[in-house]
This record gives structure tokens, C-alpha cells and sequence, in this order.
């Protein structure tokens, strides 16, 4: 597909916490998206579009939230687009921010995902509306515990990410949780909920909100020359699939493999293990990690939880993984993809401070909704082509 | 004296000795759906729209579980004060490979199955309103 590159110049996000009372909605994304504009050295009338993303709008009861927040976000006469792709929603949002630069539409955009879950009741609003629901973590325990039984992964693995992701949020002034004394037996003590997953292997509820800037080549390279690196969008793709249909697997979900499988393509990745320096990916529920790391082809079927056991997946090792802490310490949901893409952003610009991966010149961005049926993935680095074609 | 009993959703299942899930097939392309389709088929190439029901197979397998440790929030209504942690199993049934999601019966709990474990399907009571039983299917553990 032929296109303009685009880059992201500034990225913004709010502190995550469990109630942000001190802001109201419009005060939750304009701190994310003011904190963006000034990373990119931009006004609010600098932007074009503005490209907004959120979870389903039963979780603030407010409808219609791409009208309502028109003014805060500086978008009053400006075209508006809203993103929903449930939990995947935040990534979606930044390639479809991506599409209006790269297909020359507009020049700046601003994309911004958020959620305030305190303003209404999560469990109530994951469930449609018809309470009585079990929470996300009752749908994902099957899958889990199939993976477990099919893998043979001893179960101290999901624990293992439960700690590592907690100790990398303890690096991230952002982040929502922070445990300073977790570990594995903390993590088997806590109650257990859905079983196989512990209280201490699942995803806080957070209020946040979180913003990028996305410009074309010209302001890209404008702004690597003043200095300031931007993160080169190398590919994106995005895929779903229906919860029912005859040969669905939601361990290993045929959507998660062909995504994976057309980024990497797009990215010209042959080999994602050894190609991408780190992978910021969606894990609300401990094992996910293994799980996502074998449906998107960067280790074998079967053998995903021997990435985690042995420490490749942690800040030091040879795949870091959520070097941020992820969803597991901050979940806002609609917000949470867009986490997601712009930590990994951030990565190649040398911008994450306490949590930076030395050298990270490609990083991997993924989202995922629902029953394990929606995808987004992105491929970012600080280089045009940092495999030399 | 036995309560009044009816199951909690109509159509369903039967509630007989050897009780069934109900489904229904497409009179066209023989898709097999639970729970029922009507109207129109699902298959993407199929244009039919007759069905008949049809009751699939009783017994399958466990392709996986897992038990809701706390009490959901209203409007469930829970058997027992205090709660009880239920189970769940999402089965393979052996004649139609449909992966049917189910709670399993009474007493079990998730430490009594695992993966690959051959089940059955019972009719039990959920719970009692107003003098009236609502019975819903489970699956229960056939011993080797």
C-alpha cells in the first residue's frame, strides 16, 4: 500500500489512578492531549483533525462523547472522527490518526483515547448493560487455563508476570499500581477470583487518558533536526473475528496471527524475536503474556511461557516486555491500546525514562478487544529503515 | 412436596430422564446452532431460512473451566446466603464439536475436572422464587 510516512512527535498521558475526581472528562483528556501538544512543540490551532477513541460509552454514561468533548479538545470547526474497537480501541485510534497523514488528508493530527471508569460501573457496562456479569477476567479464564493444559506451562508463570510488570510500573511515574513488595507468594495469597487468576494477576480499573500528535514526513524530519527524535510509524494492521464461528480458537485466535502476519510483512520483519528490540502488548490478566507472544509469531506454539520463566520478557532481558508496567498496572481501558503504541513510541524516541530499553530501535505496539477477537498492532522506530533494504 | 419446576429459559433443553440440548439444524446446509438460530442461517455462504430443532449430543468433553470466586452483582441471584463459588466448563460435544459453556454440577468445583474429562448433561435447580424451581442444564463428570 503506498502512503506518506508518518511520525509521532509528541506523546502525553495523564497520571492513572483509580478516581481522577480532580478533573472532569473534558479536564482527563486535555491534560493527556496538552501534554502531547507541548512535547510536539504545538497549539491546539496547530492541529487538523483530532481522531478520538474511548470503550463503550456505557462506562461514563455519557453518549455521543466525540461531540460533547469537542471544545475541550480544541476541535470546534474541525473534523472529528470516533474510534470503537472495545479494548483494542486505543490502538485502533492511533492508525486511524495515522491514516489521515499517511493517505494526505491532513498534515497534523491529534488522536486522544481515554476512559473514566470511576464516573460509572465498569462490571455493569462489560456485561451490556444486563449485570449479573462474571467481569472480563471470568470470560479470559478459560482461555487460560486451556493454554495452560495444552502448553504444560507450570503455573507460577502467570505469576511471574503479575511481578515483573508491578516492579517495571515502580519506573513509570504514570503508572497506576505500585506494589513495591509483590512476588510470586503475594501473588498466589491473593484471593483467588476466576480461577486460574488471582486478584494480584489482574488489572487495577483506572481513570486515564492518553494522547499523540501525528505529522507528516516534513514534520518529522523537522523535528529530528531541532532535536527533538520522532518514532517513524514502519507499519500497522488491525483484524477481528466473530466470538462463534466453526474452527474459532480464542487461545490462539486466527486474528491475532494475521495481524501479526501483515505488520511484520509491512515492516519488512522476517523475524520478529530478533528484529524487534521490545513489545509493549495488552495483558490485563497475567497469562495473556505467553499467550499474545505465541499468536503473533514472535515465539513457537507451545513455548511462549519459557520466554516469561526465563526472564527474556523482563527490563533486562532480551525481549523486554511492558517495560511500563502495561495494562496489568494501568487500565484505562479505552486509553490502554493508545498506551500501548505511544510506550512503544517512546521507546525508539529514548523518551522513557527510568524504563528505557537501551538501543530499542523498533519496537512493537499491540491492542487487543473483547473475547480475544479484536487486533491492532503498529511497528514504530526511530529510523525510516532500520532493517537497510 | 416437590416445588413446581420449569426451566429457566424455554427451549433450551429438555428436562426428561435423559435430558438434551436443544438446538436447531438448517434445513439447507445442516449447520448445526446452540443456542437456536431462527429466521435465517448464520453460515456466511447459506441463504436458508427453515430450521428444525434437534437435540444434540448428551455427553462431550472439557475443553476448559474455570469458577466465579465472588458473588456477581445484581441482578444475580445468588442459591445460597453466603455465596458458594460455582463452576464452569466450557464442553466439546461429541457429536456436533459446538464448545458449549455451562456451569458444572452441583458440588463440583474445579478441582474434580481437567481438561479432556468426559461429561454429561443434568438438569438442576438454580434456584427457587416464589415456590417455583428454575431448572437450568449442567454438566457432570461421568466416572471412568
Amino acid at each position: 500500500m503506498a502512503h506518506q510516512p508518518c511520525a509521532v512527535v509528541g506523546v502525553g498521558q495523564t497520571h492513572h489512578k483509580t478516581r481522577r475526581w480532580d478533573v472532569s472528562l473534558g479536564g482527563l483528556v486535555r491534560e493527556a492531549a496538552g501534554r502531547a501538544l507541548e512535547d510536539a512543540q504545538m497549539d491546539w490551532k496547530d492541529i487538523d483533525a483530532v481522531v478520538i477513541g474511548k470503550a463503550p460509552d456505557l462506562f461514563e454514561g455519557v453518549m455521543k462523547p466525540e461531540l460533547y468533548l469537542t471544545d475541550a479538545l480544541g476541535a470546534a470547526g474541525k473534523p472529528m472522527f470516533r474510534v470503537h474497537t472495545a479494548g483494542s480501541v486505543g490502538g485502533t485510534t492511533g492508525i486511524v490518526a495515522a491514516h489521515h497523514v499517511e493517505t494526505g488528508r491532513h498534515k497534523r493530527v491529534l488522536a486522544v483515547a481515554y476512559q473514566k471508569q470511576s464516573e460509572g460501573n465498569a462490571q455493569f457496562a462489560l456485561g451490556s448493560g444486563r449485570g449479573a456479569s462474571l467481569g472480563a477476567g471470568g470470560a479470559f479464564a478459560p482461555y487460560m487455563r486451556a493454554y495452560i493444559a495444552r502448553s504444560g506451562a507450570p503455573m507460577d508463570v502467570g505469576p511471574m508476570v503479575a511481578v515483573k510488570d508491578r516492579q517495571n510500573a515502580m519506573k513509570n511515574p504514570y503508572a497506576h499500581l505500585k506494589l513495591a513488595d509483590i512476588s510470586i507468594d503475594t501473588v498466589k495469597a491473593s484471593p483467588m477470583l476466576w480461577d486460574p487468576i488471582h486478584y494480584l494477576e489482574s488489572c487495577p480499573s483506572s481513570d486515564g487518558a492518553c494522547a499523540v500528535v501525528f505529522t507528516d514526513e516534513e514534520g518529522g524530519k523537522a523535528a529530528e533536526k531541532a532535536g527533538r527524535q520522532p518514532a517513524w510509524i514502519l507499519a500497522s494492521a488491525v483484524r477481528s473475528e466473530p466470538s462463534q464461528f466453526p474452527g474459532r480458537d480464542p487461545v490462539r485466535p486466527q486474528g491475532a496471527v494475521d495481524c501479526a502476519t501483515d505488520v511484520y510483512k509491512q515492516a519488512g520483519i522476517t523475524n520478529p524475536r530478533e528484529q524487534i528490540d521490545c513489545a509493549e502488548i495488552y495483558v490485563p490478566f497475567s497469562w495473556l503474556e505467553p499467550m499474545w507472544l505465541e499468536a503473533h509469531l514472535i515465539a513457537e506454539e507451545g513455548t511462549g511461557w519459557k520466554m516469561t520463566e526465563s526472564g527474556d520478557t523482563a527490563l533486562g532481558g532480551s525481549f523486554p516486555v511492558n517495560m511500563s508496567g502495561g495494562v496489568l498496572s494501568s487500565n484505562p481501558i479505552g486509553a490502554s491500546g493508545l498506551l500501548r503504541f505511544s510506550e512503544a513510541a517512546l521507546q525508539v524516541r529514548g523518551m522513557a525514562g527510568e524504563h528505557q530499553v537501551d538501543g530499542a530501535k523498533v519496537a512493537l505496539g499491540q491492542a487487543y478487544g473483547a473475547a480475544n477477537q479484536y487486533f491492532s498492532m503498529w511497528v514504530v522506530s526511530n529510523s525510516l529503515d532500520p532493517f537497510g533494504k | 412436596m416437590p416445588a413446581t419446576q420449569v426451566p429457566a429459559i424455554a427451549g433450551w433443553f429438555t428436562t426428561d430422564d435423559q435430558p438434551h440440548l436443544l438446538g436447531t439444524r438448517c434445513t439447507t446446509c445442516g449447520t448445526v446452532f446452540f443456542p437456536r438460530a431462527e429466521g435465517f442461517c448464520r453460515n456466511p455462504s447459506c441463504r436458508g431460512r427453515e430450521f428444525e430443532e434437534t437435540a444434540l449430543a448428551r455427553t462431550g468433553t472439557v475443553w476448559s473451566y474455570t469458577d466465579a470466586q465472588y458473588q456477581p452483582p445484581p441482578p444475580y441471584v445468588a442459591a445460597t446466603d453466603p455465596y458458594v463459588p460455582f463452576a464452569l466448563a466450557a464442553v466439546e460435544l461429541s457429536d456436533e464439536h459446538l464448545v458449549v459453556l455451562g456451569q458444572l454440577a452441583d458440588g463440583t468445583t474445579v478441582d474434580d475436572v481437567k481438561v479432556g474429562d468426559t461429561v454429561e448433561l443434568v438438569v438442576e435447580p438454580l434456584y427457587e422464587i416464589d415456590g417455583v424451581e428454575h431448572l437450568i442444564y449442567r454438566w457432570k463428570k461421568v466416572s471412568a
